[in-house]
């Protein structure tokens, strides 16, 4: 039997044996259908039934960007270095919701497809791609939304102007939806086992967002707590997204850098936590 | 033909029982520890090796144990066991849907399994859109899928309802598309419970039907049933599991004898103070049998006669004995009933005579029914069943239908007319 069994070709083996890291990039490929098909289903299914629909995607960053306006620039008077202020809090919270999307929908991917999974093998990382493909739909919708106000306030005379640099913002929304997915699946993984973190994904969030330059620009962040800015990767994204947009930032190529490298460092250690929790996770959803 | 489609070598699968609390983190910690203490490097996550480290861990449980098995291209097998042996962990393991603690499984060729049907359904799409989303979650691709599609809506009969959202569907027509999505699957390997021919009895002859298909097409088949007529009906080999071991791999019929007997004779004796009643029928076995210890193994076609022992209380004059035969869907296929003098005090027995047993091998329910004039003194819906086995019979019997009745074909002589 052993000889005819290794003679063979095989299709699939399936093993006791942990590689540590299992990117099944082949089979995410053949299987991109049905991550198309997942993509149309939540983008149909989330507004079946509601009035306003993905107008719903609008209200949000405009009710909080003029929230934010009046306590942050109106009382606060914390500076937006020469931008209108609820221009400022729009591209903060555009660029923030589609980073705060894609790492929050990873993170409950084991706990939200726990019956399909226990039922049905695909790739699994088929399903938190899908979910950021569908959170780039809303993305979209809302970037909409503020190039109108975009154009409204220029021609209204604010000092901004748009330039070659918007050329970069691909890449930024490429390294959001890759941070959000790398930190999103580490949290994913340790919740098959520990379901605490699950409860402390919406709150760890909001304080990450407190420090990433929404509500103020990295210009105004004293001298003696700059190096917070530098060890969170959000700071360089949020800052290049605003300079590239209306001209105004702190932008400096070393940070980008280095928040690149801290990036991919928790995309990969994401990945690897993903790739075993994948395997086991059956058995203790 | 001779290459293989699945190959099972030592595979073994331990689950953690119980919650994961705090304290199963300080149990991983406690093995980690002892690990370090016996100068070994134990990876605490391993339950394999924590399972052989401590064979007394009542938290460790080895669902599947140590199997191996190779099956080839295009032979189809069953997969059979009590609730509990291990035959859903071991399907799981081959649809990858957890991995195996120890061990290799090697495959040949895209598996599928019809496992669970209605994967990935949306309430809110469309019969559609859900045909779409299924098939793909199940390994189609999109053409593949259209090129179905016109089959799977005929198969379900939903032709008029294909474009109304899912939610509006009656969960007969939700199993019926179900179903038929994962019916029209084409992998190499594919996985069958027949658990899943649902709905009503025309849909169920249906999905056994389309089954059939499925296994008549030549593809590899790992069928899995608690219905022998079905196993002896659709395939050639068996896997008999038992407390997650392999207990034996062979030819259906044989394989599938022994554990219709071994699962027959596990059960209890009856015991008078379990009745509580005047008179009742204790037990039953047949008084010339193929064997079995007792003796409730029949041969399809051949006499046989049944014992019934009977306790009773008291004596009971002018009584009637009924005997039902039906089969493992409790579908009567025989009764009769007759009358007898009576009853002695204390212990006797009965015996009815068959001068043949024309039935399917298979399993059988038995019921007993004692009546004094009109009064009915004992049921008994008799524990163990009966076996039939097909052994002796010519092989090119059809094993097709309820019963097996000798028949011939001639041809009329022309000159008749």
């Amino acid at each position: 039997m052993n000889s005819t069994a290794k003679s063979q070709e095989w299709t699939a083996v399936i093993t006791s044996k942990v590689p540590l890291l299992d990117l099944p990039l082949g089979e995410l490929w053949r299987y991109r259908d049905m991550i198309a098909f997942m993509v149309r289903r939540d983008i149909i299914a989330t507004f079946k039934q509601t009035i306003l629909g993905p107008v719903w995607y609008i209200i949000q960053p405009i009710i909080s960007s003029v929230v934010f306006t009046i306590i942050f620039s109106g009382i606060g008077g914390i500076p937006t270095n020469g931008i209108p202020p609820f221009l400022f809090y729009l591209s903060g919270n555009l660029i923030w919701y589609y980073f705060s999307a894609c790492l929050t929908s990873a993170s409950s991917t084991f706990r939200a497809n726990g019956g399909l999974f226990t039922r049905v093998y695909f790739p699994r990382l088929a399903v938190p791609l899908a979910q950021s493909i569908v959170n780039l739909w809303h993305f979209g919708i809302q970037a909409v939304i503020f190039a109108g106000f975009y154009f409204y306030f220029m021609w209204s005379g604010a000092n901004i102007a748009p330039s070659y640099r918007i050329i970069v913002i691909p890449a930024l929304i490429a390294q959001c939806a890759l941070l959000g997915l790398g930190v999103g699946c580490l949290i994913s993984a340790l919740t098959t086992r520990y379901r605490d973190l699950q409860i402390a994904v919406a709150p760890l969030v909001q304080l990450w967002m407190y420090a990433s330059c929404i509500f103020f620009p990295r210009s105004s962040v004293p001298e003696n707590l700059q190096w917070i800015m530098n060890l969170n990767p959000v700071v360089p994204i949020v800052e290049t997204f605003r300079f590239a947009l209306m001209g105004q930032g702190q932008v400096e190529i070393h940070q980008w850098v280095f928040s690149l490298a801290i990036t991919m460092a928790l995309l990969l250690l994401g990945l690897i936590g993903f790739s075993r929790a994948e395997r086991t996770m059956a058995d203790t959803i | 033909m001779s290459s293989l489609a699945i190959s099972v070598e030592r595979v073994s699968k331990v689950y953690r029982l119980g919650e994961i609390t705090r304290r199963q983190l300080f149990d991983d910690v406690a093995r980690w520890v002892r690990g370090i203490a016996r100068k070994r490097h134990v990876n605490y996550r391993d339950l394999g090796a924590a399972a052989e480290e401590s064979p007394g861990a009542t938290d460790l449980f080895w669902a599947v144990r140590d199997v191996s098995f190779d099956i080839k291209q295009g032979e189809s097998v069953a997969l059979i066991g009590r609730n509990g042996a291990g035959k859903s962990t071991l399907l799981k393991l081959l649809s990858r849907i957890t991995a195996p603690t120890r061990g290799e499984i090697r495959l040949n060729g895209r598996l599928a399994s019809m496992l669970e049907v209605g994967t990935g359904f949306h309430v809110e799409l469309t019969g559609r859109d859900n045909v779409y989303l299924s098939g793909t979650i199940m390994g189609m691709s999109r053409h593949e899928v259209r090129d179905k599609f016109d089959d799977i809506v005929a198969f379900a009969g939903l032709e008029q309802f294909i474009d109304t959202p899912v939610k509006r569907y009656s969960s007969g027509m939700i199993v019926r598309l179900a179903f038929s999505v994962a019916a029209h699957l084409e992998p190499e390997i594919m996985i069958l419970d027949e658990v899943l021919a649902v709905g009503d009895q025309q849909f169920h002859n249906q999905c056994i039907d389309r089954i059939k298909e499925i296994v008549n097409q030549g593809r590899t088949i790992l069928f899995v049933s608690h219905n022998m007529s079905y196993v002896r009906r659709l395939t050639q080999k068996t896997l008999w599991m038992q407390k997650g071991a392999l207990v034996e791999f062979g030819p259906t019929e044989e394989v599938v004898n022994r554990y219709e007997s071994s699962s027959s004779s596990v059960a209890g004796e009856r015991h008078i103070h379990d009745t509580g009643k005047r008179a009742s029928v204790l037990s039953w076995r047949l008084t010339e049998g193929v064997g079995g210890e007792p003796n409730i193994l029949a041969r399809s076609g051949a006499a046989c006669a049944f014992e019934f022992a009977i306790h009773a209380d008291e004596a009971l004059q002018s009584c009637r004995f009924g005997f039902t035969l039906s089969d493992f869907d409790d579908t009567p296929i025989f009764v009769a009933t007759h009358g007898f003098a009576g009853v002695p005090k204390g212990t006797s027995s009965l015996v009815l005579e068959l001068p043949s047993l024309p039935l399917q091998p298979g399993q059988y329910r038995l019921e007993t029914k004692l009546y004094q004039r009109h009064e009915e003194v004992d049921v008994w819906h008799c524990d163990p069943m009966l076996v039939v086995s097909g052994h002796g019979l010519p092989p090119d019997r059809s094993n097709e239908g309820l019963i097996n009745l000798e028949s011939s074909l001639r041809m009329r002589s022309q000159a008749a007319n």
